[in-house]
């Protein structure tokens, strides 16, 4: 008997031990899908119960809402929990899942899946991007059940997505070993891309057309679950040219009509809010940051004054206060970073503690330009080159001699070298670069480079080079 | 045949890649090792590894697992009719 019972415990401890591999192996070999999916954006990590709005739907709802500059504008925190082309059925499946460790006040839906029968009809991509990095539970199943409407291998190929990913072994590279996704954008996605759209005709052509069954089938298992939680439910469109119709826009509003829910169309709003459609948009179907800054807006004020949100900017350095710090950091550093055409004005921004900053000189240089770095670097006599870390110089190097320096900041691996090369001429001159993970980032030969790091934020703001001559 | 081709990666043009060559050639290292094993113990690789000790064994078990998973050729755009010996 008892061998018996050591024996099953052995089975179990065996399998368990090639579910843990499958498991590791499996992380490894999935894409790191670049959109931004709520799932990888850090929801689980979220402190329980802190989002009052959960914003749930495809790519043009997290395109669309900015939670950061919401929380910015209002105080509310929010979350754009969603996945791109996203079907209702999924939809629900992510309201499942965000109500067990979150309790919103309001969840608000964008509704471009219910354009078609997309419960119904097999998109991979969209099936891979939701279904692939949700955590395996019984939502999860019930969600690929009723989407597939089968079992077959291909059920089972989502519910261990290594069967359908495999063959990505060929293609890993590092960033599938390190993949650390959590962003501080709260799930959105920005895009500074500028493409013009148009409204064409149509958009507005008046042809009959309903809901589908599936789909207002999930609106109301969404719409009946908000109601047993006692969560407000918002239905919206964000701007979308192409792909939407106003058609659709009418059977929504029919819908919520029927209901008694808001249905707010963003299509409809366009000079109301200045959006420029030769301006606003990343593309037919996305608004870019610009668009997005001025719906997140109007959105914000639309939630202050019909629901009773808290303003949660206490001061307590929550989640969103980070993150609104971060979005900041990185605008600074951008603007910085758009200025180095500019290198006497680049130079004077400078200030921050938090920069790693290097420059070497190569050949002769405006007398202005060294008289900055001279000033800004607080170095007396002439250099060829500096390492200021937080605000303190580390190494400066003079009369160009042979130099090599090396240190590891937040595990990029960090050089400055000046070498004696043998010139076309036959001389040797001395040549200085700087390397990160090896790779040089000189940008002109002779004259100044100057890189600078973000210690904080971990990564290299600007790269600039000013020729000598 | 030049044989300067097996050197300068025209080799990797002639059907497998550079990364599916060195798991071909891994594959064959274990065949290799497994006769070894048969050649030098007298036994067969199962009955060497039943010899070994828990840890062992489940681990030469489980890489073997994972990378049938890995390197099997199934799923989706795999045809089986398609199958080398299927054709004759």
């Amino acid at each position: 008997m008892k061998s018996r019972i050591i024996k099953s415990l052995k089975i179990i401890l065996f399998v368990g031990c090639i579910f843990i591999s499958l498991g590791v192996i499996q992380d490894i070999v999935c894409p790191k899908f670049e959109s931004p999916l709520g799932l990888r954006s850090g929801f689980s990590d979220e402190e329980e119960n802190s989002i009052d709005v959960l914003f749930l739907g495809t790519s043009n709802m997290f395109l669309t809402i900015n939670p950061v500059l919401l929380y910015e504008d209002t105080g509310i925190t929010a979350f754009d929990f969603g996945s791109s082309s996203q079907s209702l059925n999924m939809t629900y499946m992510y309201l499942k899942e965000a109500l067990k460790t979150q309790s919103p006040e309001v969840v608000c839906v964008e509704v471009l899946a219910s354009r078609a029968d997309f419960n119904n009809e097999l998109y991979e991509s969209g099936l891979r991007w939701g279904f692939t990095y949700f955590p395996t539970n019984i939502e999860k199943l019930e969600g690929i059940y009723n989407q597939l409407h089968t079992i077959d291998a291909d059920f089972l190929s989502y519910i261990f997505p290594i069967l359908r990913y495999k063959d990505r072994w060929k293609e890993l590279t590092e960033n599938d070993f390190t993949d650390d996704y959590a962003t501080y954008w709260k799930g959105c996605e920005v895009s500074w891309n500028v493409t013009e759209v148009e409204y064409d005709d149509s958009y507005w052509e008046e042809t009959e057309w309903e809901l589908a069954d599936s789909n207002i089938l999930y609106l109301d298992k969404i719409r009946e679950l908000c109601e047993e939680e006692g969560i407000e439910l918002i239905l919206f469109k964000s701007p979308t040219p192409s792909l939407w119709k106003n058609i659709y826009s009418l059977a929504i509003q029919e819908y919520a009509d029927e209901y008694q829910l808001p249905f707010i169309d963003y299509n409809m709003k366009l000079d109301e809010l200045g959006i420029d459609v030769t301006q606003d948009f990343r593309d037919a179907g996305h608004v870019n940051m610009d668009g997005s800054r001025k719906i997140t807006k109007d959105f914000g004020e639309y939630l202050l004054s019909n629901y009773d949100l808290t303003d949660h900017r206490t001061g307590e350095n929550n989640s969103w206060d980070q993150s609104v710090e971060e979005m900041d950091r990185r605008n600074a550093n951008s603007a910085l970073n758009s200025q180095k055409a500019d290198m006497l004005s680049f130079i004077e921004k400078l200030s921050d503690e938090d920069y790693t900053i290097m420059f070497t000189i190569c050949g002769e240089i405006n007398a202005d330009m060294r008289e900055a770095l001279m000033d800004y670097f607080e170095i007396s006599g002439d250099i060829d080159g500096c390492i200021r870390v937080n605000g303190e110089n580390v190494l400066t190097v003079s009369n160009q001699v042979e130099y090599s320096w090396h240190d590891t900041l937040e595990g990029q691996d960090y050089a400055m070298e000046c070498v004696l090369q043998e010139a076309d001429d036959g001389e040797s001159v001395l040549t200085a670069d700087f390397y990160v993970n090896g790779e040089s980032c000189k940008q002109v030969e002779n004259g100044i480079n100057i890189i600078v790091y973000d210690n904080r934020l971990d990564y290299i703001v600007s790269q600039a080079g000013i020729a000598a001559d | 045949m030049d044989p300067w081709t097996l050197f300068d990666g025209s080799l990797y043009t002639w059907g497998l890649e550079q990364n599916e060559f060195q798991v071909m050639l891994f594959g064959i290292a274990v065949l290799v090792l497994v006769d070894l094993v048969k050649r030098m113990k007298g036994n067969r690789i199962d009955a060497f590894l039943a010899e070994q000790c828990i840890w062992f064994r489940w681990g030469a078990l489980i890489v073997l697992f994972i990378c049938c998973v890995v390197f099997g050729v199934y799923g989706q755009g795999y045809d089986a009719s398609q199958f080398i010996y299927f054709q004759f």
